[in-house]
């Protein structure tokens, strides 16, 4: 096989395939107790009976099968490094084969290929550091800052201080030339202690070997730490924020302060995803899939089992379960206002239902951030604002449609405010439809949202509501107006010198003024008139597999419509199809007897 | 669907959810489901979106049900279907397309050059 055959091929498996972010948690077992654990007491390893690399390996061959391709597979806990050392070198041999494996497909798809990852407590690394020599690990520590907090939170079980062994252990990584880094979680009771934070950072960078560059803040939010911890605000955020970049911009953490320290509320993170369901999935040994850390052992963000489940229903879990979780709270129409919607997506499901909010809790500083690394407010935010609502969300796209694109020329809306008659033809006021007691009122085909299809039976009661005023006003001689309706088949059929395909025409119908005023249920302000026998006298024209299509205007308005059409050639173009007030409709009276 | 209609209203409804095949790829099982649920919840309405249908009881959006269905119709972003209503959303293009349609049918009605141009009211 050629290169470039080989090349095509590989893009073409690339086209095929979906990537994925693959969390893994080996063990539930953690070596701590920090006292604030999002999993709470659950960091025993009771999952007995699956090994660990027997998971991965069953978890990665399925999505393969199923043109599921892991681009990253990171270790998380419990905590990895109280798995035995054998069990941890094999699972780090088999992501690092793995990798080495997948490298061009991986490639292709335009993800880079990483060394095996870990998110570690760090307090039992010593034990597997000839592993993560050999593979040259990536390794991801927490820790908390002010380090003098780290004691008070971060304890074994027995509740013991970890902070000396930590830093013993960090000092083993200074020969190995991975990528080592810590994030520390701000909580109130930390960010109280801001001066300490940031003489911390200077000792983390001074005398250890973490690359305090790469470090990263992480914004801490409260639903379970039993009243311990208590979130900041956004203002509180803000200042955190702006006192970091006053303490270190233009130093040697400036690419830092500036970079990967606030990441997490940039555009590469989870967050940026539309439904993040899509993209991010965390396997636990028992083969449970959930969302994410913080989703873990929560029903609303469990996706499924993979030893018991398909792939594709693990896949249709995640968008379903991520898009109900969003669409738990209503959508903060400052979101469609802010411009950066393109970037943020609203923020993480998880804790906008936690604080029981429809934006992001880190929203200030999301916006403060992306203004300094020069992401501009989207250009084009009302059709980013409707592309989200009508993937994401349960509110009606219709309602954020975008502004009509500026022309050269007066657009439709421009030429109708300028002409009292058209406003007629295209107003929703002035005719409504009641079917079976339903009551809808009709909008102009060219300027309504959506179409709207009813379903008529002989039995159907069909009348229409016209506003009296629409036969007295701009019309010379009322008495020879009349409402005028169209009936057109759901069937097309090329007509006449154009040679244009559309409805086909049925009937047209007008019922002049004195009929109109005769009728025995009109209203004060509008004719009611009963089109039953209409609807009914055609039933055999009728298209049954597509919807017919019922218009009204008067008379005179249509014969207005076509004389405005030949004055000006810019209504003209926008304004090609019946522009009248319309619904479309089944007639259903043939299926019983089919 | 594997059932015969003996009503009107039990016909429409069916087919009102065989008319959303029309827009989505549904299994026979979703189908069901859907015809069902309108049947038992009166203030009931499905939202058919770019990749999923909910099934939503009144207001009641905390619990909504998703069924994720293949949009196979690319002319919508999405249909609202209710007791009284079966509304479809004409796809938006955007700005750097052609613009968007309308909530016009698929097909072009203006009988401006054919039958029936003629004034008959004097």
């Amino acid at each position: 096989m050629t290169v470039h055959s080989k090349k095509v091929q590989l893009r073409s498996i690339t086209m095929n395939n979906k990537f994925i972010h693959l969390l893994y948690v080996p063990t539930m077992a953690c070596n701590m107790q920090c006292r604030y654990c999002y999993l709470e007491d659950q960091t025993v390893d009771d999952q007995k009976g699956s090994d660990c690399l027997e998971t991965l390996q069953y978890a990665v061959e399925k999505f393969r099968r199923a043109g599921v391709i892991p681009f990253n597979i990171s270790l998380h806990g419990g905590e990895v490094t109280t798995l035995s050392k054998r069990k941890f070198h094999d699972l780090i041999r088999y992501i690092s084969d793995y990798y080495e494996e997948n490298r061009a497909l991986i490639t292709e798809a335009g993800f880079k290929v990483g060394r095996p990852h870990i998110k570690t407590n760090l307090y039992g690394l010593d034990r597997h550091i000839d592993t993560i020599r050999e593979f040259n690990v990536s390794v991801s520590g927490s820790l908390d800052l002010p380090l003098s907090l780290h004691d008070t939170y971060r304890v074994t079980k027995s509740g013991a201080k970890t902070l000396d062994r930590i830093l013993e252990n960090i000092r083993l990584l200074e020969s190995i030339p991975n990528r080592k880094k810590v994030s520390a979680t701000i909580f109130k009771e930390h960010y109280e202690l801001v001066d300490q934070i940031v003489e911390d950072i200077r000792f983390l960078d001074q005398n250890t070997c973490l690359d305090m560059n790469d470090f990263n803040f992480m914004i801490g939010f409260d639903y379970n730490s039993g009243d311990l911890l208590h979130h900041i605000s956004e203002e509180e955020q803000l200042e955190f924020y702006n006192r970091m970049h006053a303490e270190f911009d233009g130093t040697n953490l400036d690419a830092g302060v500036n970079g990967p320290w606030f990441d997490e509320f940039g555009p590469g993170y989870c967050t940026n995803c539309d439904n993040c369901g899509e993209k991010f999935f965390l396997l636990e040994r028992n083969g449970d899939i959930y969302s994410c850390v913080r989703g873990q052992k929560h029903p609303d963000y469990y996706y499924g089992n993979l030893y018991t489940d398909s792939v594709e229903d693990v896949l249709n879990s995640a968008f379903a379960k991520i898009f109900q979780n969003h669409n738990r709270q209503p959508l903060d129409e400052a979101c469609t206002r802010c411009g950066y919607l393109y970037l943020c997506k609203t923020g993480c499901p998880f804790v906008k239902n936690t604080y029981r909010a429809g934006r992001s809790y880190t929203c200030l500083l999301q916006r403060q951030m992306y203004r300094d690394r020069g992401f501009e407010p989207d250009p084009a935010n009302d059709e980013t604002v409707y592309a989200y609502v009508a993937k994401m969300r349960l509110e009606d796209p219709g309602a954020y449609l975008p502004k009509p694109v500026e022309t050269s020329y007066p657009s439709l809306s421009q030429i109708i405010s300028e002409d009292r008659k058209l406003q007629y033809i295209y107003s929703g006021d002035v005719f409504e439809l009641e079917a079976d007691g339903v009551r809808y009122p009709l909008q102009s085909q060219i300027l309504r949202a959506a179409r709207e299809v009813i379903f008529l039976t002989p039995e159907s009661r069909v009348i229409i509501r016209m506003k009296k005023c629409l036969l007295e006003q701009e019309c010379d001689y009322p008495e020879n107006n009349a409402l005028y309706i169209m009936l057109l088949s759901g069937d097309l059929i090329t007509y006449g010198d154009e040679g244009r395909t559309k409805q086909r025409h049925i009937a047209t119908h007008q019922i002049f003024k004195g009929v109109l005023e005769h009728s025995s249920t009109n209203e004060a302000d509008d004719f009611v008139y009963d089109i039953s026998p209409l609807i009914r006298a055609y039933s055999g024209e009728y298209a049954m597999d597509t919807p017919n299509n019922l218009f009204f205007t008067t008379t005179a308005l249509r014969e207005y419509h076509y004389q405005k059409q030949k004055n000006n050639a810019y209504y003209h173009i926008q304004a090609i199809n019946l522009p009248f007030q319309n619904i479309e409709f089944y007639y259903i009276d043939k299926e019983f007897s089919r | 669907m594997n059932f015969e209609p003996e009503t009107y209203e039990e016909l429409i409804r069916m087919k009102r959810c065989i008319e959303l095949t029309k827009y989505y790829a549904l299994t026979e099982a979703q189908l069901e489901d859907i015809y069902v649920f309108l049947m038992q919840n009166p203030d009931g309405s499905v939202k058919g979106g770019l990749q999923n249908l909910v099934l939503i009881r009144g207001t009641d959006t905390q619990h909504a049900q998703v069924l994720m269905a293949k949009r196979i119709n690319t002319g919508i972003d999405g249909v609202l279907l209710t007791k009284t209503a079966f509304r479809v959303i004409p796809h938006y293009t955007p700005s750097s397309g052609s613009g968007r349609s309308g909530g016009s049918s698929s097909n072009n009605n203006n009988n401006n050059n054919n039958n029936n141009n003629n004034n008959n009211n004097n």
